[in-house]
């Protein structure tokens, strides 16, 4: 077998997309943070960034508790952690102020947003322009998927990365999961004309020559690695993509970021 | 020794490969530390008659047999399967992919007991990709546990291989049917207990290492052969049998 962890295991490696959740008695999922842990140690991953999202609207209290939860995992792993503001846009100034008391109280270093609603929806407006004034991320779960699932209606693909980059350029978004499922070759599509678009190479689809075609349109320089959840799909594409080292160290530590994982 | 059951030269319809000739895919191999490989044509899953992507296949991998084993497409509900697969087996095909529902037949169908005589492995992969990016004219869903158990358990002399599904969903279903092998596929043992799921009703004998190389990168599955004893304690025996010994004896070599 011809497989070099070196690149993981000498090098510093940042995980931009990570998750914890409840159990289903509502609280930490312990275990699977703790599965989670387990693998980032064995891989060389240093740092990873977690939120705890909702699939559906979720009310000013259900997003706190969500919040309160990552920033307990964080507790638990100080050196390994750091955690992104989940906000539901329905909240309006909520959702503002949430990223307020996250960033301040807990050191969250940016947000997290999911399908409630378009990335480029104007519910969004508000809490771009609070990421903007903050200086922090914005990490957006996003796909093209060939078929519509209930979870799943308003899943922004980069027609809405584009429309939001356009609008605001000065705003730091993150494209989640490149490799999250749905029509990744979609996800390319005019994404050069927008450099203020970042992509995390986290999920579960390893197809080849993914990293080399997203490398082609986004550069190493705009690429970050995450896993969400697919540890050996995330790491391993990286491992086999046709890139050079210096391009992969960029994806694994990319500078654009180190100041907020430091 | 390491023998990936799960490979393909040919072109995809849907989109561009790379490294998807048997230069190619030797070259993929050599990189990854792969000795031998199962491999089809893909192209010939697209060709209203698929034998003559297997011949197709043979014209390619000439050369290279001693590290690339045909397997070859079968449609059993084609004019002269029966023929068709009788000529496979006379030219030296290890074992025989079937794709129902992109032929859109029920895999439960007579014709599989020539495999049971000719003591050829039926190989299924459960996804040739994530059916969340399908393109508009590909299948809308793989073959289901359910219809899988139905031909198991009527061809029981039949050994089925399960490629590159999450095969958990699987196992849960088929579980006690002795002659169902699945490769490592998208089963997770990294930051997940899908693994562990999975093992319950599963076992190392059963267990095969593919990669769907070069559709798909050949280092996710090489991770998992490497970190499998450490994060659920297999033994170098187990993991002798999931990268070799399980599929040298079913295809006899």
């Amino acid at each position: 077998m011809n497989l070099n962890l070196d690149l993981f295991l000498k090098h510093r490696v940042v995980n931009w997309h990570e998750h914890v959740w409840f159990d289903e008695s509502g609280k930490m999922n312990r275990a699977g943070l703790d599965k989670k842990m387990e693998a980032s140690s064995l891989i060389g991953i240093d740092m990873t960034v977690l939120s705890l999202p909702y699939f559906n609207y979720c009310t000013p209290e259900e997003m706190e508790a969500a919040n309160n939860c990552v920033n307990d995992a964080v507790a638990l792993y100080p050196d390994q952690l750091r955690g992104l503001a989940y906000v539901d846009p329905i909240l309006g100034r909520y959702a503002v102020s949430e990223i307020d008391r996250c960033v301040q109280n807990f050191g969250f270093i940016g947000v997290k947003l999911y399908t409630q609603f378009y990335l480029d929806d104007p519910a969004q407006y508000p809490i771009v322009e609070k990421c903007i004034d903050l200086d922090i991320p914005i990490l957006m779960h996003a796909g093209k998927s060939s078929d519509t699932y209930p979870s799943h209606v308003h899943l922004s693909n980069s027609v809405h990365f584009y429309n939001l980059a356009k609008r605001y350029p000065e705003a730091k978004l993150i494209m989640a999961h490149i490799g999250g499922g749905g029509d990744w070759n979609w996800q390319l599509k005019r994404m050069k004309e927008c450099p203020s678009v970042f992509i995390d190479v986290s999920g579960s689809v390893f197809d080849s020559p993914m990293l080399e075609e997203t490398a082609d349109v986004f550069g190493a320089e705009r690429m970050l690695f995450g896993t969400d959840g697919s540890y050996s799909s995330s790491v391993g594409k990286i491992l086999s993509a046709n890139l050079t080292i210096d391009e992969k160290r960029t994806i694994l530590d990319n500078p654009h970021f180190s100041r907020y994982v430091r | 020794m390491i023998i990936d059951v799960n490979t393909y030269i040919g072109h995809y319809p849907f989109r561009r490969l790379v490294n998807n000739t048997a230069e190619g895919l030797i070259s993929v191999m050599d990189a990854s530390g792969i000795d031998k490989a199962c491999v089809c044509n893909i192209s010939g899953v697209y060709y209203r008659d698929v034998m003559t992507g297997n011949y197709e296949l043979l014209e390619q991998i000439h050369g290279y047999e001693d590290r690339l084993l045909p397997f070859c497409i079968w449609n059993p509900d084609y004019n002269g399967a029966e023929q068709d697969l009788l000529e496979c087996i006379r030219l030296g095909f290890k074992g025989v992919r079937l794709f129902p529902k992109q032929h859109k037949y029920k895999l439960d169908n007579p014709l599989l007991s020539l495999c049971a005589e000719h003591r050829l492995p039926v190989q299924l992969t459960v996804f040739l990709e994530d059916l969340r990016q399908r393109h508009p004219m590909d299948i809308t869903e793989p073959v289901s546990p359910q219809e899988v158990k139905e031909a198991v358990l009527s061809h029981p002399d039949v050994n089925f291989i399960l490629s590159n599904g999450h095969h958990q969903q699987y196992a849960s279903v088929l579980k006690g049917c002795s002659n169902v092998y699945y490769d490592l596929g998208r089963v997770e043992n990294l930051g997940q207990f899908s693994f562990q799921s999975f093992y319950k009703n599963t076992d190392a004998e059963h267990i095969l290492f593919g990669t769907g190389a070069p559709m798909q990168y050949t280092a996710p599955n090489l991770l998992k052969l490497h970190t499998l004893p450490m994060t659920e304690h297999l033994s170098d025996e187990e993991i002798e049998c999931i990268s070799h010994r399980n599929i040298e004896r079913l295809l006899s070599l």
